[in-house]
């Protein structure tokens, strides 16, 4: 059976969901260094899934930070036998989406695209600058969309998660989600139009 | 192009549509130059689109996230209430703030309360009566007697605290609008 993007997500290998119990309860009884390897562990994640919402470094820094300092803060009421990592995905995308940012400012600040390296960075330079300015301009799209449009688009098309998980996450109905994906999806459509030569698309 | 399926078909690019729903769409898919275009060009934004699933951030980001990650817990161990109170999240910050607020709102309220307008003793209650009853016409009908209430104006608190043996204005009130009955006295009753 073909295991879905959040399905290996969450999936564990063999021994990772005892070693994770063992590190949470480790980080309640206050051992510092079980902490910092939880935030070792998901800082990435965190911290990528915050910069695609909120479209800067500082923004995604701060989230991130506010995120790790909430688990540790909750911890104690977190049921170890299940899987961090969607549970610091919820509390990210709940303080990301209350951080109260303004539209202008991520429109101003999506476009610096120096904070995230892309895999195939240092490859011919003019080929990267390309990827560059590509990554730029969809960053520059994704921004354009409401929040809850590009919340459900990022969740589902960039996060990998299901509808039904992406519509937990926001504490939406599953058809409320489907349609800001759709939407989200025919939006982003027409901007790579625009993007690839101003193709007319309406 | 404006389709009533379009919406349906960004859905079946990426295999979100249930059973009978991509049956659906497919069949229209056969039929609709359009919606086939749409999906086509759709398939082809997506896969660009994806490819911001490449970035990842870099070392210098991850490390200063952590290093104030654990700079914030070490003063969530450490720190008595004020820092507490900084690492509150943002809702109970507002809350505390506004609990504040109120307090300090009401208190600056309550203290700028100025002192009442002093009661000046109105003149004899027969004096006025007789006054009264010159210029206005003779009562249809008393209404029938009710026992007067009683109305005891209270000092203004600042000036009571300041001034125990302040004068102490008592106010009968009857029935008849025109006949107000005053006792002046001190706190002790005299």
């Amino acid at each position: 059976m073909e295991l879905s993007a959040s399905q290996l997500w969450m999936s564990k290998a063999p021994g990772e969901a005892e070693r994770t119990a063992e590190i949470i309860a480790g980080a309640i009884a206050g051992d510092r260094a079980a902490f910092e390897e939880i935030v070792l562990l998901h800082e990435r994640r965190v911290l990528t899934l915050a910069f695609r919402l909120l479209g800067t470094a500082e923004d995604a820094q701060d989230a991130a930070q506010e995120v790790f300092l909430r688990a540790f803060k909750y911890l104690r009421g977190f049921d170890s036998s299940k899987p961090l990592e969607p549970w610091l995905v919820r509390m990210t995308v709940n303080v990301c989406r209350g951080a109260g940012r303004k539209r202008s400012r991520i429109r101003e600040l999506f476009v610096n695209g120096d904070n995230l390296q892309g895999e195939d960075s240092g490859k011919n330079p003019y080929a990267q600058l390309r990827t560059e300015e590509q990554k730029r301009f969809l960053y520059e799209a994704l921004a354009g969309l409401a929040e809850k449009e590009r919340t459900a688009i990022v969740l589902r098309d960039i996060e990998g998660l299901t509808t039904a998980e992406v519509a937990e996450i926001l504490g939406s109905a599953e058809a409320t989600v489907r349609s800001q994906i759709s939407v989200a999806r025919l939006k982003m459509r027409k901007a790579i139009a625009r993007m690839k030569g101003g193709r007319d698309v309406l | 192009m404006s389709c009533s399926f379009e919406a349906l078909v960004a859905l079946h690019v990426e295999g979100d549509l249930d059973e009978s729903e991509r049956q659906r769409v497919e069949s229209h898919l056969r039929t609709c130059p359009d919606c086939w275009d749409l999906a086509e060009d759709l398939r082809e934004s997506q896969a660009i689109f994806k490819s911001i699933r490449q970035d990842v951030p870099n070392q210098a980001m991850l490390s200063a996230v952590r290093a104030r990650v654990l700079e914030g817990v070490a003063g969530m161990e450490s720190g008595g209430w004020f820092s507490r109170f900084f690492t509150f999240g943002f809702r109970q910050r507002a809350t505390l703030a506004g609990v504040a607020l109120l307090i300090i709102g009401g208190g600056a309220l309550w203290l700028a309360r100025g002192p009442e307008a002093p009661v000046v003793p109105p003149p004899p209650a027969a004096v006025r009566l007789q006054a009264v009853t010159e210029s206005a016409p003779p009562p249809v009908e008393r209404p029938p007697a009710v026992k007067p209430r009683v109305r005891r104006q209270r000092p203004a608190t600042v000036l009571q605290n300041q001034e125990p043996q302040q004068q102490m204005t008592i106010r009968l009130v009857t029935d008849d609008p025109n006949v107000i009955i005053y006792w002046l006295g001190d706190e002790k009753g005299d």
